[in-house]
């Protein structure tokens, strides 16, 4: 076996997928040819690594020429790896990263830093007389202020809040109108009572039938119902003849002006409807 | 500072103040004006107006005390101070005063070394990060201030802010990035 054949074969030898005799046939030429054995351990990785300048020139050459360098989409992660918030794998290969770029070390070393400190900044004495000074400017604010809290100043806060709110004009205007609504009655409902005088003036002979057929029919009935009123009224005073003389005069005075208000009403009632 | 803290339940203090207890007032602005002042510090970067403005919102935390829920005090006295804050930083702009960072107050940070070297050392370095703070753009100064130093939630910051929630995170990483960055920068210096 020459060294071309054993180059062409070396992978069999490397995974060991040969047949017996093939194998056997590299690994005596392996062992007589230095270049070849050099070779066999390079491919199975068993070589001396590169020395860490070396490696570290031959990753940036690579790096350089094709995704750029890794430190922008280390230190996108830097934080959260800080924070234990990086999943497993991204954790890995910041930590492999970190290990070979000392510019991403001293950061996420002042990124530590700076989580131990920052918090300590948080408060800074202002110095003795500051209380003091802020006790003297918030009693000037409220100098009679109550020990006690009374409904009163919550009431001028509360009302101060809802006079102060954008809609409170609107709100207003709303409740005013409803007030007046009230007390004056709706305008609109009179102007359609008003309006049936034009309806008749429109329409007047058939209005005048209509009309006039509802009156006699309302006398009709408002003289039955006085007829009826009338009777039952004389009923009542035959039934009360036998009372003292003082109650009967004055229940029949009673009664009287009782049926002459029904018959006002009676006769009343009919033209009111056109009103 | 831990000397003016209270055990007292927050709520009840809160009680107290809003029924007019000059004490319970007095416990509370102790308890909170190194943090209000801080504040203020941070984002004016001068004693004299950071010492004003945190008489300003705690008169302002006074007046409102009614309206404040003790479950998110915290949030709500930030809000008030960073509000204060930001209309003194534009009446300063519209006014064009210089912004720089005081140095007389900023050596009063304290340090958290053993020794009184360790401490000074320390001191020095929180110096370092305030100027690094300084030099940050304004959403991630914000950003830094509420959340690193004041210990906000992302929600909070996103309400505080009027910004998005994804916004808020993804802004977060990137000015701890760039504040590293800076203190950096200003180390080799």
């Amino acid at each position: 076996m020459n060294c071309r054949e054993f180059e062409d074969r070396i992978d069999m030898l490397a995974t060991g997928t040969g047949a017996g005799a093939e194998t056997q046939a590299l690994s005596r030429h392996a062992a007589v040819c230095g270049r070849c054995r050099r070779l066999l351990m390079a491919v199975r990785g068993l070589t001396e690594p590169l020395a860490p300048s070396l490696q570290n020139q031959l990753i940036r050459a690579v790096m350089d020429r094709t995704t750029g360098p890794a430190c922008a989409g280390a230190q996108e992660l830097l934080c959260d790896w800080l924070d234990h918030r990086a999943d497993a794998d991204s954790n890995e290969l910041i930590a492999l990263h970190l290990r070979h770029c000392p510019a991403c070390s001293n950061l996420a070393a002042t990124l530590m830093e700076l989580g131990e400190v920052l918090p300590e900044l948080a408060s800074i004495e202002p110095g003795p007389d500051f209380t003091a000074s802020v006790l003297r400017a918030t009693v000037c604010v409220h100098p009679r202020r109550p020990s006690r809290r009374s409904a009163a100043p919550a009431l001028a806060a509360c009302w101060n809040r809802i006079i102060r709110r954008p809609r409170f004009v609107w709100e207003a205007a709303y409740v005013g109108t409803l007030a007046v609504l009230l007390l004056l009655g709706n305008p609109a409902i009179r102007t359609s009572t008003f309006a049936l005088p034009q309806v008749v003036a429109r329409n007047g002979d058939q209005v005048l039938q209509w009309t006039g057929a509802a009156l006699s029919g309302r006398q009709m009935a408002a003289h039955q119902s006085l007829s009826r009123l009338e009777e039952r009224g004389k009923s009542l005073f035959g039934t009360v003849a036998d009372l003292p003389r003082r109650t009967t005069a004055s229940l029949r005075q009673k009664a009287s002006t009782l049926i002459e208000e029904w018959k006002m009403a009676l006769q009343d009632e009919a033209p009111r409807d056109l009103r | 500072m831990d000397g003016c803290r209270f055990k007292m339940n927050l709520t009840a203090i809160l009680t107290r103040c809003k029924e007019g207890d000059a004490l319970a007032w007095e416990a509370l602005v102790r308890q909170f004006q190194g943090r209000i002042y801080g504040m203020a510090l941070h984002y004016t970067g001068n004693a004299e107006d950071a010492r004003d403005l945190a008489q300003e919102v705690f008169i302002r935390i006074y007046q409102n005390l009614e309206t404040c829920d003790p479950d998110i005090f915290l949030p709500w006295i930030i809000r008030i101070a960073r509000n204060a804050c930001i209309d003194h930083l534009r009446r300063r702009k519209a006014r064009s005063q210089g912004q720089g960072v005081d140095p007389e107050e900023l050596a009063n940070l304290p340090g958290r070394g053993s020794t009184p070297e360790q401490d000074w050392q320390a001191s020095a370095r929180k110096r370092l990060i305030h100027r690094a703070l300084e030099e940050l753009t304004g959403l991630n100064r914000e950003i830094i201030i509420l959340k690193e130093i004041q210990g906000l939630q992302l929600e909070e910051i996103a309400t505080l802010l009027g910004v998005p929630l994804g916004t808020v995170k993804s802004r977060s990483n990137r000015a701890r990035i760039e504040l590293a960055q800076k203190v950096l920068a200003l180390t080799h210096e």
